[in-house]
């Protein structure tokens, strides 16, 4: 298989996945979509397939979404933004589905807001199907050790999320 | 580890998730079978994850419009071009400085001329032939994968305006002659005790632009998102003070 070939199978196969985990790491899809295109923009410029290219292309994803991320940290409260952003406080208590559902999603987001960035990492690119070992290459730990570190994040996103909205749910 | 002593919850983890090896597997199922409490606790696991993949899953993304294959091939292959054409024309000043013209203003020049002729075919020259040596009322460039505009200074008047355009090459116009400067990076203005006003015409398709106003980042252009100090005006355009 030629590389053109090769990065059509890898694109079909991988780009909605790093779009879904991005977007969920982030809470930006936009930005998500836009990192996403910019990692198989540098593949393709690359022009020969990495050695494990699902873990090069999560690796480059995290260091576009680190590199954006100083960039908002740099440019402060001096600037406001434009379309879709997060409500930064409580939504205000509504008995309806609609508002309900909204406050679920957003205790979501803050529970996983709450978790270090590594735990984070690691839930989320389990939830998209990523392998023990392709997590591991990608975090830069212990393939033996993920299972641990997977089940104590995921005991600590499930604490965060009740703390948040209640154990009834 | 003994097979009746209790399994951790790493290694149960890992069973669940289909990531142990199948002999391994077959040992912790032998164990389970006859461990009641890890029996209890890889069931809890289970209906806990199913209670976290429900709650994950609530934060599905929108569908992503431009992850379509064709359009990453296309800005691949554009990326490549521009990097070609870039190359070409550093080549090209390095031949002119050493035939001994004025490094760097005639290319500018002329794409700054093509640039605004395309975005204002009404519009005057961008630059003016009266401006003293060294200053200019426009010039533009290619924007790499980031390109960014920095202002010295803020200044004692004028205003910036900021626009999207279908254009390929990042430029910018004054209102009075001013030194700019043309680095790697993308344009330095040196304005200091100016007071023109500047428009600047963004590419819609540039991957990252930045316009930097004595360190404070006044405008900025990542992907389709632009974020800017002030929200654009009925026409599209930031227009911001440079105060």
């Amino acid at each position: 298989m030629g590389f053109e070939d090769a990065f059509a199978a890898l694109f079909a196969d991988q780009a909605a996945r790093l779009y879904g985990y991005l977007s969920r790491l982030g809470g930006d899809a936009e930005l998500a979509e836009d990192i996403v295109q910019e990692c198989f923009v540098k593949l393709y410029r690359r022009g020969a397939m990495p050695e494990d290219p699902k873990a090069w292309l999560v690796t480059v994803a995290h260091n576009l979404w680190r590199d954006d991320r100083r960039r908002e940290t740099r440019r402060g409260r001096l600037l406001l933004t434009h379309g879709a952003e997060l409500p930064s406080g409580a939504l205000p208590a509504a008995p309806d589905a609609a508002t309900l559902a909204a406050e679920r999603v957003e205790a979501v987001r803050r529970a996983l807001g709450r978790l270090p960035l590594r735990d984070r990492q690691l839930l989320l690119l389990r939830h998209e199907g990523y392998g023990y070992r392709e997590i591991a290459d990608v975090l830069q730990l212990a393939p033996s050790g993920i299972g641990t570190m997977l089940a104590r994040a995921k005991d600590a996103f499930r604490k965060a999320y009740h703390e948040l909205f209640g154990a009834s749910t | 580890m003994s097979s009746s002593a209790h399994r951790p919850d790493g290694e149960l983890r890992a069973l669940l998730d289909g990531e142990l090896p199948s002999a391994h597997a077959a040992e912790v199922r032998q164990h389970l079978a006859a461990c009641p409490a890890c029996h209890a606790r890889i069931i809890e696991s289970e209906q806990a994850d199913q209670t976290t993949a429900g709650l994950l899953g609530l934060l599905e993304p929108p569908p992503a419009a431009s992850l379509q294959l064709e359009a990453v091939l296309h800005r691949a292959r554009r990326a490549q071009g521009r990097r070609a054409a870039l190359i070409a024309a550093a080549v090209t000043l390095m031949v002119t400085a050493a035939a001994g013209a004025t490094v760097g203003r005639p290319f500018v020049r002329t794409l700054a001329a093509r640039v605004w002729a395309a975005v204002h075919p009404q519009g005057r020259a961008p630059i003016q032939p009266e401006a003293p040596f060294g200053a200019q009322t426009g010039v533009a460039v290619v924007p790499g994968d980031v390109a960014e505009i920095v202002f010295d200074t803020t200044q004692t008047g004028g205003v910036l305006r900021v626009l999207l355009a279908d254009t390929s090459e990042l430029a910018i116009r004054s209102s009075a002659p001013v030194m700019y400067r043309v680095t790697p990076d993308g344009v330095r203005v040196h304005n200091r005790g100016s007071a023109a006003s500047y428009e600047v015409i963004v590419p819609r398709t540039a991957r990252s632009v930045r316009i930097v106003i004595a360190s404070r980042v006044m405008f900025e252009k990542t992907g389709l998102r632009v974020v800017a100090a002030t929200s654009a005006d009925s026409a599209g355009q930031y227009v911001m003070t440079i105060q």
